[in-house]
């Protein structure tokens, strides 16, 4: 059994490296080396070791629900395009987005229906189980055996309708494993029973990890959220918006916030207020189907890039993929039960406006901390208790470094 | 200028140039911040009261497609999201501090459908 469910951070984890503990000094000071937010030895570090070695959430199941339907999802910081795709036999595969001829994308698009990808450049066709279709011309490539030349395959498996895949040839752990004890909290959201979505990415100038912070903790609501958030989150009791608990599984973690129960829109925030009570009477005609209870978390992160939290008329989902040492892409999917009505559906609208806004007062925090960082002026920055999450986080991404490092020395 | 909302909402016929050709959200979270706030403000100021009749209106018509007038005033008070979160929120039409202009992309590398 590996990624064991506790109370507390300090449990071993598995990636694939083999068992590890958390690094003793981050969980215990909280202190973290500023160039891990910044160095390029940092980012191809965690390219080889995390990125291509973990399990990476790509898209729900039912995105995919016929046969034909795919989605092409980029893995910025490896440099691969995956092609995923629901098989004539419903089986869901994933491939490299790289035609076996001279490599161009046999899928455009983020995602699409097909009867089979036909290369854009010298038509090559491939079926939708990635084996070769046709070659035009075929007598003239007499050497090649079109049944080695399907596409090139990638390990993908689903664990409660979340759809993951792996850029390891041949992955280490099971997706079963490397979720371990954090799996139950996967099974018991409902993601699927949401069925309108708005979806959302930006470019942010900040490393990946920086993107995560802020979802990793309640510490910043108070202050960078001061204008929106702060009232929904922060209380006379809880002033610095703690988590009420938290839990760690290998290098998965999740938080339980306190929340402002007595929380209401303010009367003169006329459009606000309308949304949200129209969200709520969206509830009552679906009698509550589904939703997030107080049993979930505020936070569920998994590693590295995956976050879940109950959203204002459903759940919200982001991930964070980082493309240079300095800058990440977010990604964000907000989920509703379908509206019928105009009011609804308006209500919908300010809810992914005030996420996309309050998101938004994150990312330029991220990208002037960055800025700070990347000055040079400290070796090194804070992680306090509140923040046990992202300093977890740090712990386990400095053992998996200095792991492989000295696997890599062994190796040598 | 010609009409172009329902009778009944004729007096906020003035603002509605300003949203009714936004057809996206991206289109209208750039139009925000190209806007002055004094002009949001004051289009929040005469239409945000009426909202909850608008939506009376417009719920009228259930699920089904909405006629032209009907659907350029859906389109108006989707601008309305947009003036309410700088209204409501950041008393500014664009977030303080934020870079101009932005674009946060709807779909995308996230999206399901393009």
């Amino acid at each position: 059994m590996t990624n064991i469910l506790s109370a507390t951070p300090e449990g071993g984890f598995d990636l694939g490296h083999g068992m590890m503990m958390p690094d003793a000094a981050i969980l215990r000071d909280g202190r973290v080396a500023a160039d891990s937010f910044w160095s390029e030895a940092q980012h191809a570090a965690e390219r080889d070791a995390i990125y291509r070695r973990c399990w990476l959430y790509m898209v729900r199941a039912e995105d995919l629900p016929e046969p034909g339907d795919y989605v092409v999802r980029n893995v910025e910081i490896c440099g691969v395009s995956v092609l995923i795709v629901r098989g004539k036999d419903d089986v869901l595969r994933a491939f490299h987005n790289v035609c076996r001829h001279r490599g161009m994308p046999v899928a455009d698009g983020a995602c699409g229906k097909a009867e089979a990808f036909r290369c854009p450049y010298h038509s090559w066709t491939f079926r939708l189980d990635g084996s070769l279709k046709a070659i035009p011309n075929q007598r003239r490539f007499p050497a090649l055996d079109a049944g080695d030349l399907g596409l090139v395959p990638i390990a993908i498996d689903m664990y409660a309708g979340f759809v993951f895949i792996n850029l390891d040839p041949q992955p280490a752990l099971s997706l079963q494993a490397f979720l371990g004890g954090i799996a139950p909290l996967l099974e018991a959201t409902t993601l699927n029973r949401f069925t309108h979505r708005d979806s959302l990415s930006y470019e942010v100038g900040a490393n990946w990890k920086a993107g995560l912070d802020p979802q990793y903790e309640g510490y910043h609501v108070g202050t960078v959220h001061a204008l929106t958030i702060r009232e929904i989150s922060v209380t006379s009791a809880n002033p610095f918006s703690e988590f009420r608990k938290m839990a760690f599984a290998g290098p998965h973690a999740a938080g339980w916030s306190q929340g402002n129960p007595s929380w209401r829109p303010r009367a003169d925030r006329i459009v606000q207020s309308f949304a949200v009570q129209t969200m709520g009477a969206l509830a009552g005609r679906v009698a509550g189907e589904g939703y997030p209870s107080a049993e979930t978390p505020a936070s569920l992160a998994i590693f590295p890039n995956f976050m879940i939290h109950p959203g204002a008329g459903g759940w919200f989902t982001q991930q964070h993929w980082p493309l240079t040492a300095q800058s990440h892409r977010w990604t964000a999917h907000y989920y509703y039960h379908a509206p019928v009505t105009a009011s609804e559906r308006l209500a919908i609208a300010q809810a992914t406006a005030f996420g996309r806004d309050s998101g938004m007062e994150d990312f330029m925090v991220m990208a002037r901390q960055q800025k700070g960082l990347a000055s040079g002026a400290t070796d090194s920055f804070y992680y306090g208790e509140a923040e046990m999450l992202p300093r977890h986080r740090a712990a386990v991404i400095r053992s998996v470094l200095n792991g492989a490092q000295a696997n890599m020395r062994s190796a040598a | 200028m010609s009409a172009s909302l329902p009778a009944a909402f004729a007096d906020l016929e003035p603002f509605a140039h300003l949203w009714i050709g936004l057809e996206t959200m991206e289109s209208r979270y750039r139009a925000r911040q190209d806007m002055p706030f004094d002009a949001l403000k004051q289009f929040y100021d005469t239409t945000a009261p009426r909202l909850a009749d608008i939506m009376a209106h417009l719920d009228a018509f259930g699920s089904d497609t909405l006629p032209s007038a009907e659907a350029r005033l859906y389109r108006m008070v989707l601008g309305l999201v947009e003036a309410a979160q700088a209204v409501e929120f950041f008393a500014s039409a664009r977030l303080p501090g934020a870079p101009y202009p932005h674009d946060v992309a709807v779909g995308g590398q996230a999206a399901l459908s393009d």
